[in-house]
């Protein structure tokens, strides 16, 4: 056999090849999904940037409990709290801190709960028609961006809670101011 | 003017303003215990679903809709919830407080007062719900719509 007719019968091959790379290499210039984003931008669900869950981590910021010398400046001086001067003042400041922390902890139930549904649309969308092996593997593709979003729930729980019971703390500590 | 006149207004006024910007509770009563509201507005609970094309070409798109649809409605539903319990705990402390020191039928008129304010509130709450509600089930439409590719 001689070397030309060698390249002609691989001409069609190399033209095939070719043309399969033309998406890829088109694909090459996009940014790539980034499967440890939390935000997962490629959900079925919607925009990556938004869930519909509450901040865990706002939640004791947004208790109110102590006056402040400047109502309008809350690094002024705490000059007593909303229930000095009550008798069950140290029980109310109490049950606040169980307030927040309710409230925090059904903020880290719903970022936990969207994870898992980001993760289950993903794989019916992503996977669809896939059995045995090959469902097995496509499914896993989704398990890192929900391991993620549900640790990066996680991580806001025990801060969360122990911002409530500092500023329930902080609170208790006023009831006998004048 | 009576003290619970003054809080219906209060109210009156908060529930007014929610309708024209997201409802943002802003010191409706005394304020004693949150400053804000720590639940996701209802109405921005659907603005975080965009499924409308998602399922388009699979097999089980309807379905695909349906369910979106319905975890849609889970969380408009659980961000009520939320807003209920919010409500309540809110009134709790505020009426505590303002009722502090009363008897008698100034402390009946007093409670009375506060439990129409969690009234009207659980009323806007349940009424924002229907509207979340509706918001998802207008997403589901245009994510079937584009099933069938019409």
């Amino acid at each position: 056999m001689t070397r030309a007719p060698l390249l002609l019968r691989l001409l069609p091959l190399c033209v095939a090849t070719l043309l399969a790379l033309v998406p890829l290499l088109a694909l090459a210039g996009a940014p790539l999904p980034d499967p440890n984003d939390p935000n997962d931008p490629n959900s079925p669900l919607g925009r990556g940037d938004d869930i519909p869950c509450f901040d865990a981590a706002k939640v004791a910021p947004s208790l109110s409990l102590v006056i402040h010398s400047d109502p309008n400046d809350p690094n002024s001086p705490v000059t007593g709290s909303f229930y000095s001067g009550l008798k069950d003042c140290a029980t109310l400041c109490k049950r606040a801190g169980v307030s927040c922390a309710k409230f925090v902890k059904r903020a880290v139930a719903c970022e936990l709960r969207f994870a898992d549904d980001r993760a289950r649309f993903k794989v019916r969308t992503n996977c669809e028609g896939l059995r045995g092996a090959e469902l097995k593997t496509c499914a896993a593709e989704s398990e890192p961006a929900r391991t993620l979003q549900r640790q990066t729930a996680s991580n806001k729980l025990t801060p969360a809670l122990d911002a409530c019971a500092a500023r329930a703390a902080e609170c208790t500590g006023t009831c006998n101011a004048p | 003017m009576r003290p619970e006149l003054v809080r219906r207004a209060l109210v009156l006024a908060l529930v007014c303003a929610s309708a024209l910007v997201p409802l943002r509770v802003a010191r409706a009563g005394l304020g004693s215990l949150y400053t804000e509201l720590v639940c996701r507005e209802i109405s921005d609970v659907p603005k975080a679903f965009d499924f409308a094309t998602s399922f388009v070409g699979l097999v089980n798109c309807d379905r695909l809709c349906l369910d979106a649809f319905l975890v849609c409605k889970r969380d408009v539903d659980e961000a009520a919830s939320c807003q209920v319990a919010f409500a309540n705990d809110w009134i709790a402390f505020d009426s505590r407080l303002d009722c502090n020191g009363e008897s008698g039928s100034a402390l009946s008129d007093c409670k009375a007062g506060w439990a129409a304010d969690k009234k009207f509130w659980q009323d806007t709450i349940k009424g924002n719900q229907l509207s979340g509600r509706f918001s998802c089930g207008t997403k589901l439409n245009g994510c079937s719509t584009n099933c069938s590719g019409h």
